[in-house]
């Protein structure tokens, strides 16, 4: 048997080792993106670097414009712009499904007939492959002459993409909630919209952070369900749709400058959650479950 | 130290309340929880309606109609699955592949994610390094899957990161042809990508698990190894099915790996259809969407047979 106090032998050090293996190969491939951005001005998408220079990036932000580098067949879309149409679609989505989740979680709780059906009608937004709903809204929309576009059928199938993970996210909230705190807000006088209000929802909020993080970042990452329905020219692609649109014609650094830029946005948006999540927890119970 | 959460301080008194907002919607709904009900889950489940019922009507519809050199025309026919169900079609063969392929990442997702699962959980014992491990192998999930596809190029090309490295040590003369664009490249980006699904269901159902249990285990005689696939294995089978859950269905509808790190040359079921719509043959690629979705339904269907998932 094992004798209690610090025991660090040889197994725990195959499992750190590993453990460390995973994370390298996991984020490796980040630092090879972050080198190769500065490729020199002639090099090309893989090693070796010729040169280093920050013409790649200078070129992400000034999107159009030509250089005695450039050369036919160069994608000129503006990725930047792509960017800020998908944040704020991701912002609208994520508002949209928290609040649409939330309150169909809360309509979980009591079992109702047809519950279960419900319940896997939401689940096919995650089970149907992204690309058929893509091709089948596709073929909807342009045979009745509607004019696919980011700001409506996209918004509609990335709602349709985050509204069951959100879901998910509540109803394991819920599953580990605290009855007696609405009971007590209840004995104290109020109704039951009142207790929703106050004392539900502040208990609820690392779920309703959780769910509003995966919101974000889903509809930020969304490609297969939006790939034929965000318009048919460059200014209305998405972010995803015209990364995955540059790397089947030509690969150039300038997408791996985008690469690096997006992943160091995902690290501000993951610590701006933290932040808050560790100020919800502050205001709860010492044991709280955290819901990611 | 409060015991209770500091939740919002109500305005004055409840009992004064009588005119507001949500005294008067509570008088109007308390005899009617169902109609709560209905109203609660009205917003999502009308959403969901649309869109999944325009979606899959649509397939279904539009795999009946005939491509033509204008466009689909609603010509009925069923000779879009007689090509592809025909017994020397391509789908047979491409079917073959997804699954094989959906399986091998299965499998290989499960092997490497259960030490990580297990070294977070057990060994890694200061609470400060589980949860900055635990964000660290989360984090990849909420970056863009496209940015973390294509850094494989550079690392498997001819003079990429792991030939550079193969070279260098003198492992070998000449470097790898064959690790870009093929499907080993492919396999290995996938896990990767999908392994992120996997440690974070696995991790917290170990949460889950009582000390004491193991201890007993241990106390009766069981080795370390017999512990973990007697009692861990058994105890963390939601998370797997959980992780194993997602995996499937977005293995089964992979079509950007294998194009990009996988050479184009060997599609599956999903890039199958992305071929079709590129050459604008709608009514056969809608054929293979309803085909790729009857097989998703029905593995997740068998899946969900093993898990209720409402019990995470």
């Amino acid at each position: 048997m094992r004798t209690p106090g610090r025991h660090v032998n040889w197994s725990s050090w195959v499992f750190r080792i590993y453990i460390g293996f995973i994370l390298f190969m996991l984020y490796f491939p980040f630092l090879i993106m972050a080198v190769l951005s500065f490729q020199g001005p002639r090099g090309g998408h893989t090693f070796p670097l010729k040169g280093l220079s920050t013409i790649w990036w200078w070129k992400l932000f000034n999107s159009g414009k030509t250089t005695e580098f450039s050369d036919v067949g160069e994608f000129l879309g503006n990725y930047l712009g792509a960017l800020g149409r998908s944040a704020l679609l991701a912002f609208v989505v994520m508002i949209l499904s928290t609040v649409a989740a939330l309150l169909a979680a809360q309509a979980f709780r009591k079992p109702f007939r047809g519950a279960g059906l419900v319940f896997y009608f939401w689940l096919l937004g995650i089970i149907l492959p992204g690309i058929t709903v893509s091709l089948g809204l596709f073929l909807v929309v342009s045979q009745r002459g509607i004019t696919p576009d980011w700001k409506t059928t996209s918004l509609g199938v990335h709602v349709m993409w985050t509204l069951p993970f959100c879901l998910i996210i509540f109803l394991m909230a819920f599953n580990r909630f605290d009855l007696s705190l609405e009971d007590a807000a209840l004995v104290f006088g109020a109704n039951e919209i009142q207790a929703f209000w106050y004392v539900t929802v502040p208990v609820l909020q690392p779920a309703i952070l959780s769910s509003l993080l995966f919101g974000f970042t889903l509809s930020l990452d969304e490609f297969q369900r939006s790939l034929y329905l965000t318009g048919t020219t460059l200014d209305t692609q998405t972010l995803p749709v015209m990364v995955m649109n540059s790397v089947t014609t030509r690969i150039t650094p300038t997408l791996y400058a985008l690469g690096t830029l997006t992943t160091l946005l995902s690290f501000v948006v993951i610590a701006v959650y933290v932040f808050f999540l560790i100020r919800a927890d502050r205001a709860t119970v010492p044991e709280a479950p955290t819901a990611i | 130290m409060s015991e209770f959460p500091a939740t919002r301080p109500p305005p004055v008194s409840m009992e004064g309340q009588r005119g507001s907002r949500s005294v008067r919607l509570v008088r109007r709904l308390r005899g009617k929880p169902g109609l709560v009900t209905i109203l609660l889950l009205l917003p999502g489940t009308l959403w969901m309606l649309l869109f999944v019922g325009a979606s899959l009507s649509s397939v279904l519809v539009f795999s009946f109609w005939t491509s033509g050199m204008t466009g689909l025309r609603p010509e009925y026919t069923i000779s879009n699955y007689q090509e592809k169900l025909a017994p020397d079609s391509a789908f047979w063969r491409i079917l073959l592949w997804t699954l094989q392929v959906v399986l091998m990442l299965l499998g290989g997702v499960i092997l490497l994610a259960y030490p990580v699962a297990y070294g977070l959980w057990r060994v890694i014992k200061k609470a400060h390094w589980k949860s900055a491990l635990l964000l660290l192998f989360i984090v990849p999930f909420w970056t863009s899957y496209l940015t973390r596809t294509i850094t494989w190029i550079p690392m498997f090309g001819r003079e990429g990161v792991v030939n550079q490295v193969v070279l260098r040590l003198g492992l070998r003369d000449e470097p790898f042809e064959f690790l870009l664009y093929s499907s080993y490249s492919m396999m290995v980006a996938l896990w990767f990508l999908f392994i992120v699904f996997m440690i974070g269901p696995l991790y917290f159902s170990m949460q889950r698990i009582d000390e004491d249990i193991v201890s007993a285990a241990a106390v009766f005689g069981a080795t370390p190894w017999k512990t973990f696939f007697l009692v861990v294995v058994p105890l963390t089978l939601p998370g797997l099915m959980a992780g194993a859950l997602f995996v499937v269905v977005l293995g089964l509808s992979e079509f950007f790996t294998e194009r990009a790190i996988g050479g184009a040359q060997n599609p599956m079921l999903a890039g199958m259809i992305q071929r079709d719509i590129d050459g604008f043959q709608f009514a056969g690629a809608s054929a293979i969407a309803v085909l790729l979705i009857a097989i998703t339904l029905v593995i997740v269907g068998v899946m969900l047979r093993f898990f209720d998932i409402r019990r995470i």
